[in-house]
């Protein structure tokens, strides 16, 4: 039966993977000369996500072994960075059937580095070439592992999932890996400390409530054990262990033990 | 026996469904144990425990030593259910082991 791991995200991990991001598409942000727009970055459990409204369209898909990073954007997302990239001039806005602006193709490679500041905050630098954009239902189940992320760039909105593989790498949090042989162990050994305290038992009386009660000091209870044969030590469970003599070591009560007659 | 079974043909007795109300007025024994004297009751005497672990237990050998926590003069305990009702001092009778009463649990207060 093949197990799937449930991962369970702390906050810390949410935060510092957040912290990656907003670093990474700070940087972006920079190296793209976009210092009007405000980037705001918001990570939770893919299973806690709320379906964007509308939905984002997934764009882009990263994967190298077994970490992959979905992103997605709105269609207008390149527009809207084209129009800060470059302050508004006819010249420049593109027209369908057009030419390819110079403007249009530095929007369309402002958006390209967009995703792959993404991915690159998962250490990813790689398009999947065969996977689909869109990320499986499976990082959306309950302890999936996957974080999804909210991305707000100036009034567009972004969003992009890591799969646990990538959240995993974000967070140095090494692979569970398999478990080294069992070492040689007795059960026997490893029990061998359990404490356990022992009544020992002189023997029983039967008496009848009547002499209970006007029991006084000074009476004399005969109990049913002879003196001639060993007491008998019980169990937990009431079960006869083993016999002994009463004895004293030290000043202390002590019992010797002998064997119990089958 | 017939012929009273003919004047007085048996009858099936049925009883009555109980409407439980809450019991109320003094005790119907009147706190009297006396009616109860005679009931048997178990009474256990223990000189005191071992205290010990498994492994010990599992090492022990003919004529092995397992200390209990009383000293020599310190009294044993009489048991009814558990509760220490009374300790006493360990004696023989009739080649009998028995324990002479030197202390009795004051009672509780009610």
């Amino acid at each position: 039966m093949k197990l799937r791991p449930f991962a369970l995200l702390s906050t810390s991990i949410l935060n510092r993977t957040n912290r990656l991001l907003a670093e990474a598409l700070e940087e972006w942000r920079t190296a793209w000369g976009l210092d009007m727009l405000d980037i705001r970055v918001e990570c939770v459990r893919a299973w806690d996500a709320e379906p964007a409204q509308p939905a984002l369209p997934w764009q882009r898909c990263y994967a190298q072994g077994q970490k992959s990073v979905w992103i997605a954007w709105q269609p207008e997302f390149f527009r809207y960075v084209q129009r800060h990239l470059f302050p508004p001039d006819q010249r420049h806005v593109l027209r369908p059937g057009g030419e390819i602006s110079l403007a249009s193709e530095g929007a369309e490679k402002a958006t390209l580095a967009f995703s792959e500041r993404v991915a690159g905050a998962a250490g990813l630098a790689v398009t999947d070439a065969h996977g689909t954009h869109i990320p499986p239902s499976a990082v959306f189940d309950r302890g999936s592992g996957a974080v999804f992320a909210r991305i707000r760039v100036g009034e567009q909105s972004a969003a992009c999932v890591f799969n646990y593989d990538c959240i995993r790498a974000m967070n140095d949090t090494p692979a569970s890996q398999a478990a080294a042989a069992l070492p040689v162990a007795d059960i026997r050994t490893a029990l061998r400390n359990i404490p356990l305290a022992l009544p020992i038992e002189i023997g029983q009386a039967e008496v009848e409530v009547g002499a209970l009660m006007t029991l006084a000091v000074g009476d004399v209870i005969r109990l049913q054990a002879s003196v001639d044969k060993p007491l008998t030590v019980y169990g937990p469970e009431r079960n006869a262990l083993f016999d002994g003599y009463l004895g004293t070591v030290e000043r202390n009560v002590a019992l010797e033990v002998v064997r119990r007659d089958k | 026996m017939k012929e009273t079974e003919q004047q007085h043909p048996p009858q099936i007795i049925e009883l009555s469904e109980f409407q439980p109300q809450p019991p109320s007025g003094p005790a119907v024994l009147g706190g009297n144990m006396r009616l109860l004297q005679g009931v048997k009751v178990k009474l256990t005497v223990v000189v005191g425990e071992a205290q010990t672990t498994l492994g010990e237990l599992m090492d022990l050998k003919e004529a092995s030593i397992l200390k209990i926590d009383r000293e020599v003069d310190y009294p044993v305990d009489v048991l009814v259910e558990g509760n220490v009702v009374a300790r006493g001092q360990l004696v023989v009778v009739d080649d009998h082991f028995g324990v002479r009463v030197t202390e009795i649990a004051a009672p509780a207060q009610s």
